[in-house]
């Protein structure tokens, strides 16, 4: 896993793939649990199919995601996303937050809150 | 597969024509996936749209499959990329294809959407300079 360096204070990871279609899910969420454990903020926020990683009873993924959101991250969840995919809100991860505008707070969380970003 | 712009989001004709001014901040994304295919065009060209009406000025550089995105001209009955791309156009942001790529998949300026410049590395290079974030939608 590669580590994350001290070049920078936090840290944004947008998802949007299921980790069922990607490893790369996985990956991201894994250097997100690093550097939250190094002390980096970390801001998840999934889109599109990536919804799906906020399951609160899927494992995998979205185990380590709830673990991040207990240890201070924050996760955000496209709103108009999770309709269209038919989430089911009742089975999210505790501690998300569901997005209404998802553009806005992207371009914003990209623009102004994190130093870094991941997509996948 | 989602269709970003037709669950909630205003179509284009409904949009404000209000602008915010430049906010002094400059956004580059980065697209390597063509459209329908996956549905990174589709959030690349709202991105870019919607941090154009935020006051942030945009710049879209499309490098290997991405280069197809310009290719979606035409109106169709459902929301799609190339109609949010040629809406970023008219909004402001700057947009370049890659010239390598689009020679490729024999893309000329006559098949594309008006706006967009094919454009060799170089001009990703000046994107990349004048950037104070860069995103990337690829794999």
């Amino acid at each position: 896993m590669i580590e994350p360096d001290n070049k920078f204070d936090s840290l944004g990871i947008i998802i949007a793939r299921t980790s069922i279609m990607t490893g790369n899910a996985r990956q991201a969420v894994d250097f997100g649990m690093g550097a939250a454990k190094k002390g980096k903020s970390v801001g998840i926020f999934l889109i599109s199919d990536g919804v799906w990683n906020a399951l609160n009873d899927s494992g995998n993924v979205s185990d380590i995601i709830g673990q991040l959101v207990n240890d201070g991250a924050k996760l955000y969840i496209s709103d108009e996303h999770a309709r269209a995919a038919g989430f089911p809100k009742d089975r999210v991860i505790e501690g998300a937050e569901f997005i209404e505008d998802t553009y806005k707070v992207l371009v914003n969380s990209v623009m102004e809150e994190w130093d870094k970003v991941i997509i996948c | 597969m989602l269709n970003s712009g037709s669950q909630g989001n205003p179509t284009p004709s409904t949009r404000p024509k209000k602008m915010k001014k430049d906010m002094g901040k400059t956004l580059t994304i980065l697209l390597l996936r063509g459209p329908y295919i996956s549905e990174y065009a589709d959030l690349a060209a709202n991105m870019a749209l919607k941090a154009r009406k935020m006051g942030y000025k945009v710049n879209m550089f499309l490098y290997l499959d991405g280069a197809w995105l310009p290719h979606v001209k035409t109106d169709k009955e459902y929301s799609n990329a190339g109609e949010w791309l040629r809406w970023a156009i008219k909004k402001g942001v700057t947009v370049k294809a890659c010239h390598r790529c689009s020679e490729a998949r024999d893309l000329t300026e006559d098949d594309i959407i008006p706006g967009v410049e094919i454009s060799g590395l170089y001009g990703f290079l000046d994107m990349l300079a004048e950037s104070d974030k860069v995103i990337t939608f690829t794999g």
